[in-house]
């Protein structure tokens, strides 16, 4: 996904050409709408802060998930984006963005919290969350007013149940709690996968493959989220306690396991998020197998192989 | 020209009897309108069975140190000096084209027909003709034939063939018409094959091709001395079966084109000066969709264009007669593949990150006629390239292998080379060294996943080669007399830093079933030697033998041999001469390849004898010159592969041929 459409100083030269009067297009099929800059208000961003939330919001990637939309204290409107508007099985980026109603401003500073996605399942009767960031985190720095998290459902909405998502924002000391409204999780797109699990030492774990649609042929930088399965299970499931090393071994399957070289594990950093270097010699479908090990180097998990002779555990990816 | 470096003029067309004879004048060489070659010189005639409908392979083969690599009956890949494309360097008329099928299926010589040249230049080794650059084999000049001015000012031809196995048709008809200060002369080719037969009735598939060539040639002469000329050609190959390769070619279409002005007649240190602009544009499609039993289709199309120039002075003063030419040339390669699996995403690579070429050079050239007896040769090349990675995409998967590579390559390349020459009393003796480089190939820096069917290997380039470079040595002694001719030549070449694939284990291969992958890289040494010795005889005014002896020898610094490399060979050849007839009966002995290079991929060819019997009658109705030949290849319908058949495809077996051509 594009970080940023536009830089700072492109933007503030665009301001300085527009005259502060601005019409701006989104994404081709989103209608036209006028970007309001706000007098002065404390609250809200200033122009340029306005214009970078405005075009990211508007790049034509990210849409609203209106059914998530709510108002704090009817005075703030928190709207959710994902891209497309959709969410599918595996990891989503989710952007939070607040507008103060009475003059269509963004607001700087605000959080949301208590992120949680449950699934219902209407058959057996039970409930389960999935792997997410519980919090929103600043997107950039650059531009104060767009909160981010991520969630990564471990399987799509269907006849066998329906998933459901609430939060909680904060801004100026008023909080609204957004209970659960359905959302529609698809399922990815045939032969993708983009969630795998594993058990160690009775616990669950998830591994989220970040934005695989991102990938091209040449290196990549591949990230991943490892969570838990929260012992209550219905609950938000937080990132793992544990610390691993997850070695790659990219293969395409149709090209009888053709692979690459120089892959680097990915080895978990401040952020929390893992990171390695992944090589992909073209496009197509690429299974990404991997043997997950614990600080010591013993295999935890992947060291069974499937008939390709690579690890039975892998996500699968199509660039 | 000094016998040690060896340049033969193959005659292909344009005569009463086609014929191939060495030239040894450059003042000849240097004027193409006195290229007009006749029946008879002397008692070195020599039969083309084929005659005009041969291909130009088959006229290229007649050259001395050629072989060809074949992967089908058609396009067939030069090796001079057990050297291919690689260390050759190829001309039309002094211009620089490059194939364009990462697989090497398209020769820059399959682009031109026979009909659209007058002779084949080969310069044996690092002497190369002007234009020439990396050239340590050898190089080779396809000239093109032009009617000229004051030439009969019209006249047409008619060619027409037939070859059994295979059911090859030729058909070639051209006209000329020329004036004191105009001349144009065009034509067109087309030849059609179905899949050949090999020794013992064995149906080869996948070997048929067909092909349309026509040419334009326009001279304009607005004064005395000053000369434009123009050329297009377009040459388009379709359906071409490749039964040594696991794909065949829907349509290889070649467009050359070039615009020269020339002086003739200057005063001063030159007497003549050439410019040339030109611009070629070739585009190949590979094509797996008649082939069973594929497992995934794919599709891999190329492109190769070239836009260059060049200036040539030409003069002589006292015992010196000497060139000068600067040339330069930009060349874009690209290719690429898509593989399609059933219900999936096709797949996508760059197999040639469309790589631009700019090379810009000067060579020297310079005959000293020291007395009567002795002569030195000397000619030397410089020249300086820019690669660059025009292709995002490309760029970044070859990053996968050579993290951080830069996009662009800058390198300087140049050869010299000096040879002597004492002749006296039919004795002759020449020596000759030289030294030069090239820079690796597109397909050696930059290609990506290229299966070579050979060795079946997945290849990839390597953009951190250094140039290969090369010592040669060439000694040759010669006597004649009325009734023998014989000659003994020896040349060697000494390689540093040569170039080949070697595999890298950490790597994956990609196409199915191949067993690993091979990076090119520079081997500290290699050599290769070869050797030839020719006796001809002439007993009778009506009979000649001629016979040939040679055997090369290609050993790298671990002491492997070098794939590729002839085995020992002898071809005989009986040859009569009575009044309008010619006829020959010869044979092509060859040893087992003992010397293969199992390390590259290489198996044992077994030794093979094959014998052909040809027959030509020229006759004149008015002014109507017509040639008639007929002849056997293959006479005792063996199956064989030669060394350097690709996959050890077996050659034609029994094929008779009969063809007609007419002068009107």
């Amino acid at each position: 996904m594009e970080k940023r459409v536009f830089t700072r100083i492109s933007a503030i030269v665009f301001l300085l050409f527009s005259g502060f009067a601005l019409t701006a297009c989104g994404g081709s099929d989103d209608p036209v709408v006028p970007i309001n800059i706000p007098t002065e208000d404390d609250e809200c961003c200033n122009a340029e802060e306005t214009f970078l939330a405005y075009t990211f919001l508007h790049n034509g990637y990210l849409k609203e998930i209106e059914s998530l939309r709510d108002t704090i204290d009817e005075k703030y409107a928190l709207s959710v984006y994902s891209r497309g508007g959709k969410l599918h099985a595996g990891y989503n980026d989710v952007f939070f963005a607040l507008t103060k109603i009475s003059n269509q401003g963004f607001v700087r500073n605000f959080s949301v919290t208590e992120i949680s996605p449950v699934m219902t399942m209407t058959e057996k009767g039970m409930k389960h969350s999935t792997p997410t960031a519980t919090e929103s985190s600043l997107y950039d720095e650059t531009f104060p007013a767009v909160q981010h998290a991520w969630i990564s459902f471990v399987m799509s909405s269907s006849s066998m149940g329906y998933w459901e998502l609430g939060y909680k924002a904060t801004t100026q000391n008023k909080t609204v709690a957004h209970t659960g409204s359905v959302i529609e999780v698809s399922a990815n797109a045939t032969g993708q996968e983009w969630i795998k699990s594993f058990k160690y030492q009775d616990v669950n774990y998830y591994l989220s493959l970040v934005n695989p649609n991102d990938f091209q042929t040449g290196i990549n930088t591949i990230q991943a989220y490892v969570s838990q399965q929260n012992a209550e299970k219905a609950k938000p499931w937080p990132l793992a306690d544990q610390e691993f090393t997850i070695e790659i071994i990219p293969t395409m399957p149709d090209m009888g396991n053709h692979s690459s070289p120089d892959n680097v594990a990915l080895t978990k950093q401040p952020s929390g998020i893992y990171e390695g270097k992944l090589n992909l010699t073209m496009t197509g479908l690429w299974d990404i197998h991997l043997v997950v090990k614990d600080k010591e180097g013993n295999i935890v998990a992947g060291g069974e192989n499937n008939d390709s002779g690579y690890s039975n555990i892998y996500w699968s990816v199509i660039l | 020209m000094t016998a040690g470096i060896a340049i033969f003029i193959g005659a292909l067309y344009y005569s009463n009897v086609l014929t191939a004879l060495p030239t040894d004048s450059i003042e000849k060489e240097a004027s193409i309108n006195e290229v007009t070659i006749t029946s008879t010189v002397g008692s070195k005639r020599k039969v083309a069975g084929k005659g005009r409908t041969a291909s130009i392979e088959e006229h290229l083969l007649q050259l001395n140190n050629v072989a060809m690599v074949k992967r089908g009956a058609y396009a067939w890949e030069p090796v001079v000096n057990n050297m291919s494309t690689e260390r050759l360097s190829t001309t039309i008329d002094g211009m620089k084209i490059f194939y364009a099928c990462t697989d090497k299926m398209d020769p820059v010589t399959s682009y031109v027909e026979s009909g659209n040249l007058q002779r084949v230049r080969l310069d044996s080794g690092l002497d190369g003709n002007p234009q020439a650059t990396g050239n340590i084999g050898g190089s080779i000049d396809l000239k093109l034939r032009k009617s000229g001015f004051d030439a009969a000012p019209q006249e047409f031809n008619l060619t027409t063939g037939y070859e059994a196995n295979g059911h090859l048709q030729v058909y070639g008809a051209d006209a000329a018409f020329s004036s004191q200060t105009f001349y144009a002369n065009f034509g067109a080719f087309y030849r059609d094959a179905d899949n050949y037969r090999a020794g013992g009735h064995q149906d080869v598939p996948f070997s048929k091709f067909h092909k349309v060539n026509s040419f334009l040639n326009l001279g304009f002469r607005p004064a005395p001395n000053h000369i434009v000329e123009g050329t297009v050609i377009f040459d388009r190959a379709t359906d071409v079966g490749y039964p040594a390769l696991n794909m065949d070619v829907s349509d290889a279409t070649g467009l050359i084109t070039s615009l020269s002005y020339r002086r003739e007649q200057l005063a001063g240190l030159f007497y003549r000066w050439e410019t040339k602009v030109y611009y070629n544009h070739i585009t190949h499609n590979m094509d797996d969709s008649t082939r069973p039993d594929v497992i995934i289709h794919m599709d891999m199309p190329g492109k190769s264009s070239t836009a260059g120039l060049y200036s040539l002075l030409e003069g002589s003063r006292g015992n010196h007669q000497y060139q000068l030419n600067f040339d330069c040339y930009y060349n874009t390669l690209f290719a690429d593949m898509t593989m399609y699996v059933e219900g999936a995403k096709p797949m996508y690579m760059l197999t040639w990150p469309d790589v631009g070429t700019f090379n810009s050079g000067l060579s020297l050239s310079d005959n000293i006629r020291l007395s009567d007896t002795h002569s030195i040769h000397l000619s030397a090349k410089g020249s300086w390239q820019q690669q660059r990675i025009n292709s995002d995409e490309g760029y970044h998967a070859l990053e996968i292998f050579f993290p951080g590579v830069e996009r662009s390559k800058r390198t300087f390349m140049g050869r010299v080379s000096v040879s002597y020459a004492w002749q006296n009393n039919g004795w002759r003796l020449a020596a000759g060294t030289g030294y030069g480089n090239r820079a690796p190939s597109v397909t050696e820096s930059f290609g990506y996943f290229l299966n070579n069917a050979f060795d079946r290997y997945d290849y990839i380039g390597n953009p951190h080669l250094k140039n290969e470079s090369a010592v040669e040595l060439n000694t040759s002694a010669s006597w004649q007399n009325d009734v023998i001719d014989t000659r003994l030549e020896v040349n060697a070449f000494l390689f540093h830093n040569y170039i080949i694939g070697t595999p890298d284990n950490r790597l994956s291969a990609m196409t199915i079933g191949a067993p690993g992958v091979k990076v090119y890289q520079n081997l500290k040494h290699a050599q290769i030697v070869n050797t030839a010795f020719t006796f001809s005889v002439t007993p009778l005014s009506w009979l000649r033998w001629d016979n040939k002896v040679s055997y090369s020898y290609g050993k790298e610094s671990t002491g492997a041999h070098l794939p590729l490399i002839a085995p020992f060979t002898y071809l005989t050849a009986l040859k009569l001469f009575h009044q309008n007839w010619e006829g020959e009966l010869g044979g092509e002995l060859v040893g087992k390849q003992s010397n293969y290079s199992n390390k590259y991929g290489e198996s044992l060819t077994p030794g093979y004898a094959v014998w052909h019997i040809s027959a030509g009658y020229q006759f004149n109705i008015h002014t109507v010159v017509a040639n008639i030949h007929v002849g056997v290849d293959n006479l005792f319908d063996r199956y064989y592969s030669t060394y350097s058949d690709w996959n050890h495809i077996p050659q034609k077996g029994r094929n008779i041929y009969v063809n007609l051509s007419v002068k009107l």
